[in-house]
């Protein structure tokens, strides 16, 4: 955090009037500075009222889209969005907002094919899918004969029980009584 | 930002101690708030009424590929036509023969009985050598590429036209490249002690049907005579245990159907109590719902009126269920395990996606003439054991009609497409085209009324599985070592 603060205070703030001059109609901001336990980056969290959208800015970010100021020992935050500059309150700095949403029980298999991730056909035929590329052509071409989720769940009655020693029978339809 | 909740593909659900939401584009369950639960939960938008640190959550989580709003396009089997018909020539794993379409029983459930539209009656027709031998080679000539060898007897009752078998198996046996494992599905009604040594010698997987104790499995499985056939089968299964213990604990199975009255504990305690059939491994179904006039019968609309006590009900069984499991007991009751444990192997190694895809796999439906394929006496291809036949695909003389294959699984996209990609439980679906297809053609509405079953099954599904996780993260550790065929 030290280095962080250190890092703005580096900040040459002789720019500061002209860029005052542009900001006259900005919108005001609040924010916190906390540190993601996700990515272990010092964050920049900064709602915008009119939009009630928060945006993120990782220190990188912040450095590289930002002009400082320091009025009254307050350092202001001038954010740039496109051509403008927008001012901020400097930012009391907290903890981590309380987690909304958390990643649980994800099984046994994981991630499909995760290495593939967002792949986009090179043949342009317009897949995007997490697992695969299928149209064939391209070097993410899928070779999978059964798919994930479903018909490799179909009832194995007849065949499972020969597999011996690997697999039980496991019937999943899912059908209750009428 | 505004976005209609109705945009996105999610199941809120609750346990008594943590709030839930099952993110279908990813497959993922996300633990949240309950401030965050109850503003997706209420909200027709998102962004109005919403607070801006759960917003920013939701943005945050939409950056990572949830709560995605994007639909897939196109419902797919994701094999080009070239691909597809290869793996008919050389991938197919198990050949399933009707070597008879007579039975000795008539059980009132029965596919054949004639209360399933679309399906054969009970017939006369034997499978003769030319046919099965023909249907073999057609296989052996399909089968090099596989994993897998089956050759797998069904009927009618099977054992009825024991001797096409014993010739089969001789044919097989000589003109295979591979070792093929042989599986058999009877009623055990009859089985002489010759039979029950070819089986044994020949080391077959046998599946025989038995519902229950006698009172529950003489409800429905009787001869035309109207006798039961419980003494005779269980005889049967006794005579197997004696002659090879061993064999039987590892290669015979019981096929149960459950109908009602749905008194699953007196099941529970005939499973695995009895001291022939204690713990012996099983499989459980209900009564098949599709397109099907078997629920006007008098007897079984009359059972559907019994009254289970609470502690005898599925309710309780599976509360039961998921006790073991918790206790980290999952093999406590065999009959249980084999009565709920599929949804739970189903979410536990569901796959998990990074956000959006753009296709859509083909609900559970298989490919077909690839993973097996049903001959019946006449040679005809059906696509497995389970559909009516209206699904034939083909013959063994003259090959798979691929213009035949083409249109069905078409007619499936074109008729499920729409609901499909908007639907909730697209990824956890196993709607296949059994039971879909009628003389007709597709059968939307019993596609649309499965439908509500697997979303709701779904939601339950999700509720007892965190449950158990929350009580024991390690309780489904054991299925590492279940493969699924």
């Amino acid at each position: 955090m030290d280095e962080f603060l250190n890092e703005l205070k580096s900040f040459e703030f002789e720019t500061f009037e002209t860029l005052a001059q542009q900001t006259e109609n900005a919108i005001s901001f609040e924010g916190k500075l906390y540190k993601s336990s996700r990515s272990n980056n010092w964050i920049l969290l900064v709602p915008i009222y009119e939009t009630n959208m928060y945006y993120e800015f990782s220190v990188e970010s912040i450095l590289n889209h930002i002009k400082l100021s320091k009025e009254d020992n307050l350092f202001k935050i001038f954010i740039k969005q496109g051509s403008k500059f927008y001012k901020t309150e400097l930012l009391s700095l907290g903890e981590e907002p309380q987690k909304q949403i958390k990643r649980v029980f994800r099984g046994e298999s994981g991630p499909f094919d995760q290495m593939l991730g967002e792949v986009v056909c090179e043949s342009n035929c317009g897949d995007q899918c997490s697992w695969s590329c299928s149209c064939g052509n391209c070097q993410y071409s899928c070779h999978c004969t059964t798919l994930p989720g479903t018909s490799s769940y179909s009832n194995s009655s007849q065949n499972s029980s020969a597999k011996s020693g690997r697999t039980r029978a496991v019937y999943l339809g899912t059908r209750g009584p009428r | 930002m505004i976005i209609e909740k109705n945009k996105l593909q999610v199941l809120c659900f609750k346990t008594k101690k943590n709030h839930y939401i099952y993110d279908s584009p990813t497959n993922e369950i996300l633990q949240v708030t309950k401030e965050f639960w109850e503003s997706i939960q209420k909200a027709d938008f998102i962004a109005e009424n919403m607070n801006g640190n759960i917003l920013r959550e939701f943005k945050s989580a939409q950056s990572e590929g949830l709560f995605s709003t994007k639909r897939p396009q196109i419902l797919t089997t994701f094999k080009s036509k070239e691909d597809y018909i290869k793996s008919t020539n050389s991938e197919i794993s198990q050949l399933i023969l009707e070597v008879t379409e007579r039975c000795n029983l008539r059980c009132k459930y029965c596919t054949f009985s004639g209360n399933y539209n679309d399906y054969r009656l009970h017939g006369h027709s034997d499978m003769n050598e030319e046919v099965a031998h023909r249907a073999i080679d057609f296989f052996l000539e399909r089968n090099k590429d596989s994993e897998d060898s089956f050759i797998t007897f069904y009927g009618g009752e099977p054992t009825l036209n024991f001797q096409l078998i014993k010739s089969a198996v001789k044919y097989a046996e000589k003109n295979k490249t591979r070792d093929i494992l042989y599986g058999l599905t009877t009623n055990g009604f009859n089985l002489s002690d010759e039979i029950i040594k070819f089986l044994i010698d020949n080391k077959f997987s046998i599946y025989v049907s038995l519902d229950g104790p006698q009172e529950k499995n003489d409800r429905y499985r009787q001869t035309a005579d109207k006798t039961g056939a419980f003494s005779n089968t269980y005889d049967t299964l006794k005579r197997i245990r004696n002659i090879d213990e061993n064999y039987f604990k590892l290669n015979v199975r019981l096929s149960t159907v459950i109908g009602p009255p749905y008194n699953i504990r007196e099941l529970k305690e005939f499973f695995d109590n009895d001291s022939v059939l204690g713990g012996i491994n099983l499989r459980a179904s209900y009564i098949s719902d599709g397109y099907t006039s078997v629920f006007d019968i008098p007897e079984i609309m009359e059972a559907e009126k019994i009254n289970v006590p609470e502690e005898d009900s599925l309710r309780a069984m599976l509360k039961e269920y998921k006790e073991n499991l918790i206790n980290g007991s999952p093999y406590k009751s065999s009959f249980l395990t084999a009565f709920f444990e599929s949804p739970f192997i189903k979410l536990h190694k569901r796959k998990l996606f990074s956000g959006y895809c753009h296709k859509l796999n083909l609900n559970g439906c298989c490919f077909p003439g690839v993973r097996r394929i049903f001959i019946t006496p006449t040679g005809k291809i059906l696509i497995c054991e389970k559909v009516n036949s209206t699904l034939e695909i083909g013959d063994i003389f003259n090959g798979f009609d691929y213009d035949k294959i083409d249109k069905m699984t078409n007619t499936y996209i074109s008729q499920s497409n729409d609901k499909c990609i908007n639907c909730v439980a697209n990824r956890q679906c196993s709607a296949c085209f059994a039971l879909d297809f009628t003389i007709d053609g597709f059968y939307e509405k019993h596609k649309i009324d499965s439908c509500d079953i697997t979303i709701n099954g779904l939601i339950n599904d999700l509720i007892d599985y965190c449950e158990i996780l929350e009580a024991n993260p390690s309780a489904f550790d054991y299925m590492k070592d279940i493969v699924i065929s």
